[in-house]
């Protein structure tokens, strides 16, 4: 790691690893991209990519959606200037607010649990704070309607759980 | 990318991260928010605030109590005591790491409902935020009990004026930090006390604001690394703190009924940082011992102009240090906005410890500074660093034509020779005569400065700046790297004049 490191081009270049999603479609990705997710940090640290890095929870085109989000994100970590890195730190926020944005409920999810397992924290943050502003503001009725959530109460049941939190229900 | 074989495996050692519950093989309700493992729901349930939290336990059976494995929990004004016991009581978390409670006028008897509860629960930090906008409410000689706080690092109480009792038993095994605004104290076990003895062991930082009736604030502890206390009311302030790097005391000093007379000893041999700022608390009484390694020394309220007498205290701590070597001094000059009839107090500045860096902060309410700089500069030739902050609170300019504030008048033809001054840093200049003339003077005192930090007041925009610095340059001479900052938004930016 320390010898791929030394040998980094300006593009956060080093070592390229194939990253396969569960349909079998294969990434080729620089370390330094692929060091985002700490999964494969932690598997790089080991030595155990040389033959590629099989995801198995993970759908093509939610790791192509992944793999972008890494490549426009390989230079954050690095970038230790302030003011030069202001340009483009609003672009950044410009992508990730159009990815996210701009996905279905189901593909987000996926893309929740992709981030998750992937366990890429910056990722992960965002698209939960995009499913928590969705939340916002809403009452249950349309927290289950935008989620698809089949409200499995009786009546009663749900009067009762309204009444023991009714703190969080006057507006 | 292209379509592989995959017939390449991962290391099979390695762990998944994926949290229980939602594993792949379940593939029907896999684009569902529902089929999202508890983990992840919990962690966008944080962001959505503990009320939205709360209110999802009426979605579904899946749902029903899931808001209670929040590691944070922030309750409103809008929560009442029992809902906030309930949810306490309720809460499954493994740890709960945060608890912040914002009550509006709530007594006592409302707070000791869940406050045990939460002593029990809590792994980290609570923060309670009582504002009182009508003390008619609080019951007359009601008080709040402390519960002992078995695991917490850290409580942070805002009491609004509550009566608040320590408890005499009990370990705060964990407390490293404990800060308490606003209460009464009820006895009779007093705070020195409690903490000093073996119920807080870890204690490092103790913060006491606005506390009345502390009286007498005993310490011994060998923990504490820092202790603030400002606007308390006391009597006797013992302190016995081997560990004890910072110690900031702003507190008025009375006579009590059965003390014949305010003392205050202070034993802290690691002394780092001093602030000192007391009323009513003669020399003679106070013993600081022994402090080698004091860095720092931060007075605030020496009056520039007022009745005589008025910086006793301040004047009686100067000459107690006054032989010492402090690397770093910090005193803050204060004007009243009216000054005509008062006594030029500056005089009675005669002795100051033998400092490197100076900081000086003006209080101004518009008057000019020269004077008074003058006199501290005149007193402190040997300075390396100056740093001079200008504050003015009545936001006005000039404090009008026939003020005596610029009297007495040496400081404009007097000469003197700081050689050892090579940095100067003035923080909120905004650029007004008096400013001018000052900055002037200290230009033609300090014949080897090499460098002039300016920064700005937050009402200077870039093109008032082009002006103010063309001026300042003027003054400057080629040798000195003059560097100016302005606020845009919340961020100070260096400002570059062009040529």
């Amino acid at each position: 790691m320390a010898a791929a490191a030394a040998e980094a081009t300006i593009d956060g270049g080093g070592k390229m690893i194939i990253l396969i999603s569960a349909d079998g479609k294969r990434f080729e990705v620089t370390e330094a991209v692929a060091s985002q997710s700490q999964l494969i940090s932690n598997m790089i640290e080991d030595d155990c990519t040389e033959n590629g890095v099989r995801l198995p929870n993970v759908d093509g085109d939610i790791l192509t959606m992944v793999v972008d989000y890494c490549n426009m994100h390989a230079g954050d970590a690095a970038a230790d200037g302030d003011t030069t890195k202001a340009s483009s730190t609003e672009e950044l926020k410009k992508f990730d607010a159009e990815l996210v944005q701009a996905l279905e409920n189901p593909v987000l999810f996926k893309l929740i649990l992709a981030a998750n397992f992937l366990n890429i924290k910056s990722l992960l943050d965002m698209t939960c704070q995009r499913v928590a502003d969705m939340m916002s503001g809403k009452t249950p009725e349309q927290m289950r309607e935008t989620f698809s959530i089949e409200n499995d109460f009786t009546p009663e049941e749900e009067a009762a759980i309204r009444q023991e939190n009714a703190w969080a229900f006057d507006d | 990318m292209e379509p592989g074989d995959g017939e390449l495996t991962p290391n099979r050692e390695k762990p998944y991260v994926a949290g229980g519950g939602g594993d792949g093989d379940g593939r029907d309700g896999e684009d569902r928010l529902n089929a999202l493992p508890n983990d992840i729901l919990v962690h966008i349930l944080l962001r959505v605030g503990t009320g939205g939290a709360a209110r999802t336990s009426v979605l579904s059976r899946r749902w029903r109590h899931l808001w209670y494995l929040l590691p944070e929990l922030d309750f409103g004004p809008e929560a009442d005591a029992h809902s906030i016991r309930a949810a306490l009581a309720a809460h499954e978390s493994p740890s709960l790491r945060r608890l912040l409670v914002r009550a509006a006028d709530v007594g006592p008897r409302r707070i000791a409902e869940w406050l045990p509860v939460a002593a029990r629960r809590l792994a980290v930090d609570l923060f309670l935020v009582n504002s009182m906008k009508d003390s008619e409410l609080i019951e007359q000689g009601t008080f709040l009990e402390l519960p002992c706080f078995g695991s917490a690092t850290s409580l942070s109480l805002e009491l609004g004026f509550l009566g608040l009792a320590v408890p005499p038993s009990g370990v705060f095994a964990r407390l490293t930090n404990l800060s308490i605004c606003g209460v009464h104290f009820h006895g009779p076990c007093e705070l020195g006390d409690a903490v000093s003895s073996p119920q807080f062991p870890s204690l490092k930082k103790l913060t006491v604001l606005s506390a009345h009736r502390m009286n007498n604030f005993n310490i011994h502890s060998n923990s504490l690394v820092e202790i603030v206390l400002h606007g308390i009311g006391l009597q006797q302030l013992n302190v016995v703190a081997p560990a004890l790097e910072l110690l900031d005391v702003n507190c008025h000093f009375s006579d009590g009924s059965v003390q014949s007379q305010p003392v205050a000893n202070i034993s802290a041999p690691k002394l780092e940082i001093l602030g000192w700022s007391t009323t009513n608390l003669d020399q003679s009484s106070v013993n600081f011992g022994k402090m080698s390694y004091l860095k720092g020394l931060f007075i605030a309220y020496f009056y520039v102009y007022g009745e005589e007498d008025r910086n006793h205290d301040c004047l009686r701590l100067l000459q107690h240090f006054q032989f010492d070597a402090i690397p770093r001094l910090s005193i803050l000059l204060t004007y009243f906005p009216t000054i005509n009839g008062d006594i030029y107090l500056m005089e009675d500045m005669t002795v100051l410890p033998d400092i490197v860096f100076l900081n000086l902060i003006f209080s101004s309410s518009g008057h000019c500074i020269g004077p008074s700089l003058f006199h501290v500069l005149r007193m402190t030739t040997g300075v390396r660093r100056l740093k001079l902050e200008l504050h003015n609170h009545y936001k006005r300019e000039f404090c009008g034509s026939d003020c005596v504030c610029d009297l007495p008048p040496n400081w404009t033809s007097e000469e003197l020779v700081l050689n050892s001054l090579r940095e100067v840093q003035i923080t909120n200049l905004r650029g007004t005569e008096n400013e001018f003339a000052v900055v002037e003077r200290l230009f033609s005192w300090a014949a080897v400065l090499k460098q002039m930090t300016i920064n700005f007041h937050n009402s200077i925009t870039v093109s008032t700046a082009r002006e103010l610095c063309e001026m300042l340059l003027s003054f400057s001479r080629p040798e000195i790297s003059m560097k100016f900052y302005i606020n845009q938004g919340s961020r100070k930016v260096l400002y570059v004049p062009e040529d």
